[in-house]
């Protein structure tokens, strides 16, 4: 036992004497939760447009000042013909042009009542629809008031009720997908490079001619982690709760020992990518490319399942990212217990012991070199 | 001239020497984008609703009717039970609640206004105001289709006097979101591939110790640094040009811009980046360093860029740091280069700012990096 503590102390100073991937492991985290918090967001503050009115009347007038006074959208250009609209597309410098007036070169309208033609980029089709959406609303409802008796136009009203999160924050989403993220790097990605860097320098046989045995040595390099791992996710969890407001309905011990099992899941991944590779460039690139690439992208962390396609959404199954992302997010913003998580709980354990039952009979060849 | 190409061809042994890198260029590239580009999408689709119908008119019918035709929402059932449809929405059955309230016709035709309710599960909260924009585009569809009478009519040219209002998608109208993410997947593949490599070349020469023997050997600081350079932007620009073969042939992603002009402004971005990853690597001491150093970088870079989220909603204070990154420029650049056709004097900016870039990162990671360390 006093050796094996002893050995657990050499990894923890080999650890914390490297300050600058201890900055790396514990700044992260904070620095993406506040880029995600307040950066990231695919809500629609403003769009930038340009307007070309062909007319010059008071009614279009009156249409040009009620689309501006929403403050939703930025009059960019007021063009004076259709020619100077494409270069400002193709330039990224407005997402619409309205067009009021009859037709001019290029939009055929055979209606001589005036006509309201939108032009939008559909590059990023949710902003072009979000625009199109506001747009046609406002163009919508002036015309029905300023050309029909107003005794005769019907106005239907929407009242929006958002349920769970009434602010849309976007926090709600990002904060369990980061604990999944950060997690998932730390455990998994430092356990397969410290074993591996040993391997690379041969410091490795020097372990196995000393008294400790092959599991405590890896048991021994995995615990300092475990720690880091714990310490990171409580950061995380502290800095949602207080600095977005992420709620923890649910039980707070469920959900950091489902933390801690998750942790474990990374860790055995991570000897597992070790257990492959004796070279440290190789280990980094597996896990960056087989395990980042597909948590960050695949686990519902950015992009939602449902809207993936369906072959895609079978794939996501194997990632346990996947798994831990449903269980943190019912657990914190539905309350869930484990009566209603537990088929995912299962799943995550099962992971687990493959990862460990492949691990331990590549170990045994690989160690006794 | 001749020591740099001996170090150009050292580094091309070295990187091609190690079995395991060879399919991590080529392969993993490839993956990444045929998964990737079917997984990124904020598309928002098959969206299941629920109506609660109190009043069970023809116009409530009507409207109803309405959103089940819309290839958006997919209905899923209708009552007058609002707890019900609650319980739903909280086991996820459903995402949208659509409510007419009691007496919707008679207070329409009285007062000739009245109000419906849109329920929304919210915890997605972009998918929430996407599912809310598509509920509101069809009720205005409604009821400015909709005459005295409450007869819809289909007709595109509006009643009344009312103008018409007709819109065009330009660029992708077809709406397909892997229009807009390929270019994003590709330019970070390029990125990832530039500076990773770059960077862990130095660190791992510090590493094992044979930087010593580079130090005491007669090249000179810019031709080491050059020379390792080099290799990397041929690697990165074959990785660009395979990128865009598959996403052409896999996405039908369109290319309707010029290629030399793609291709110059990839060289001038590129300098730039790879001269910030020897510039990590001066710092790093070992490669994991390095690789945690650049790893940290390009996830900050990744987000701020725009790639996935558009910079326009950021708070002023991150689009002012944007500004900073060159990724963000080249990401916009190559889109309008793709998507929208833009030519060389659409970006004359763009050049002269990464051009920019490349000069004051390179300038750096030269002075900094010291023979004698």
């Amino acid at each position: 036992m006093k050796k094996f503590i002893a050995f657990v102390k050499k990894e923890s100073i080999h650890i914390l004497r490297d300050y600058r991937t201890l900055i790396i492991i514990f700044g992260m985290p904070v620095i993406q939760i506040m880029l995600f918090g307040f950066a990231i967001t695919n809500e629609l503050n403003y769009a930038k447009i340009g307007i070309l009115d062909n007319l010059k009347n008071m009614n279009s007038q009156k249409l040009v000042s009620k689309i501006l006074s929403t403050g939703f959208f930025d009059l960019q250009t007021y063009f004076n013909s259709y020619s100077e609209i494409e270069p400002e597309f193709k330039q990224g410098k407005i997402k619409a042009a309205v067009i009021i007036g009859a037709n001019s070169d290029g939009l055929v309208s055979e209606n001589i009542k005036p006509n309201i033609h939108l032009i939008l980029d559909s590059s990023e089709p949710n902003t072009a629809n979000l625009i199109l959406s506001y747009l046609s609303g406002i163009v919508g409802d002036f015309n029905a008031m300023s050309f029909s008796k107003s005794e005769n136009y019907h106005n239907i009203f929407a009242e929006t009720k958002m349920r769970y999160n009434p602010e849309l924050k976007s926090s709600y989403m990002f904060v369990p997908g980061l604990m999944a993220v950060i997690l998932m790097l730390v455990s998994a990605l430092m356990t397969s490079i410290s074993i591996t860097k040993e391997k690379e320098l041969g410091t490795m046989e020097i372990l196995l001619v000393s008294p400790l045995k092959p599991l405590q040595i890896v048991l021994g390099k995995v615990i300092p982690y475990i720690i880091l791992s714990f310490i990171n996710s409580i950061i995380i969890l502290v800095l949602g709760k207080f600095v977005f407001e992420v709620p923890v309905y649910g039980n707070l011990f469920l959900l950091l020992g489902e933390c801690c099992l998750f942790i474990i899941t990374a860790l055995s991944l991570g000897i597992m990518i070790s257990s492959a590779t004796s070279s440290q460039m190789t280990a980094m690139m597996i896990a960056l490319v087989a395990l980042m690439m597909p948590t960050i992208l695949l686990s519902g962390f950015i992009f939602p399942i449902d809207n993936m396609p369906y072959a895609l959404q079978i794939l996501t199954n194997i990632i346990p990212a996947k798994w831990f992302i449903i269980i943190i997010k019912n657990i914190m913003l539905k309350g869930a217990g484990l009566e209603f998580i537990w088929k995912e709980t299962l799943i995550l354990i099962g992971m687990t012991m493959f990862f460990i039952f492949i691990s331990v009979i590549k170990f045994k060849d690989r160690l006794q070199l | 001239m001749k020591k740099i190409y001996a170090v150009i061809i050292k580094e091309f042994k070295q990187i091609f020497r190690d079995k395991g890198m060879l399919p991590l260029i080529f392969v993993m590239p490839l993956i990444q984008l045929i998964i990737l580009t079917n997984a990124a999408t904020f598309e928002v689709k098959n969206i299941s609703f629920y109506a609660v119908d109190y009043d069970n008119s023809p116009i409530s019918r009507e409207i109803i009717s309405k959103y089940n035709g819309s290839p958006y929402f997919d209905f899923y059932g209708s009552s007058t039970n609002i707890n019900y449809a609650e319980n739903l929405m909280r086991l996820n059955k459903i995402k949208f609640i659509l409510v007419i309230p009691d007496r919707f016709e008679k207070n329409l035709t009285i007062e000739n206004k009245e109000r419906i309710q849109f329920i929304i599960n919210a915890i997605d909260g972009s998918t929430a105001g996407v599912i809310n924009a598509y509920a509101f585009s069809i009720l205005t569809d409604f009821k400015t289709n909709m005459d005295n009478n409450f007869n819809v009519k289909s007709n595109l040219y509006g009643i009344n006097g009312q103008s018409a209002v007709n819109h065009y998608n330009w660029y992708n109208e077809t709406q397909d979101y892997k229009f807009y993410m390929t270019p994003g997947i590709l330019v970070i593949l390029v990125t990832i591939i530039g500076m990773f490599l770059s960077a862990m070349s130095l660190a791992k020469e510090k590493e094992i110790g044979t930087i010593e023997q580079l130090n005491v050997s007669p090249v000179l600081k810019y031709e080491l640094i050059i020379g390792k350079l080099i290799p990397v932007l041929i690697i990165s620009l074959f990785e660009l040009t395979f990128g865009i073969i598959v996403a052409k042939l896999f996405f039908g992603t369109p290319f309707r811009g010029g290629v030399i002009n793609l291709y110059s402004l990839t060289v001038i971005y590129l300098i730039g980046v790879l001269s910030f990853g020897i510039l990590i690597s001066t710092i790093a001491e070992t490669q994991q360093q390095a690789m945690f150093l650049s790893w940290f970088f390009m996830v900050v870079f990744i987000l701020l860029s725009g790639i996935f989220t558009a910079v326009e909603n950021m708070p002023l204070w991150a689009q002012t740091l944007t500004k900073f990154i060159p990724l963000s420029y080249y990401i916009s650049s190559v889109r309008n280069i793709l998507l929208k056709g833009a030519g060389f004097s659409d970006m004359l900016g763009t050049y002269a700012i990464l051009c920019g870039f490349g000069i004051i990162i390179t300038s750096a990671a030269v002075l900094k990096f010291k023979k004698t360390a």
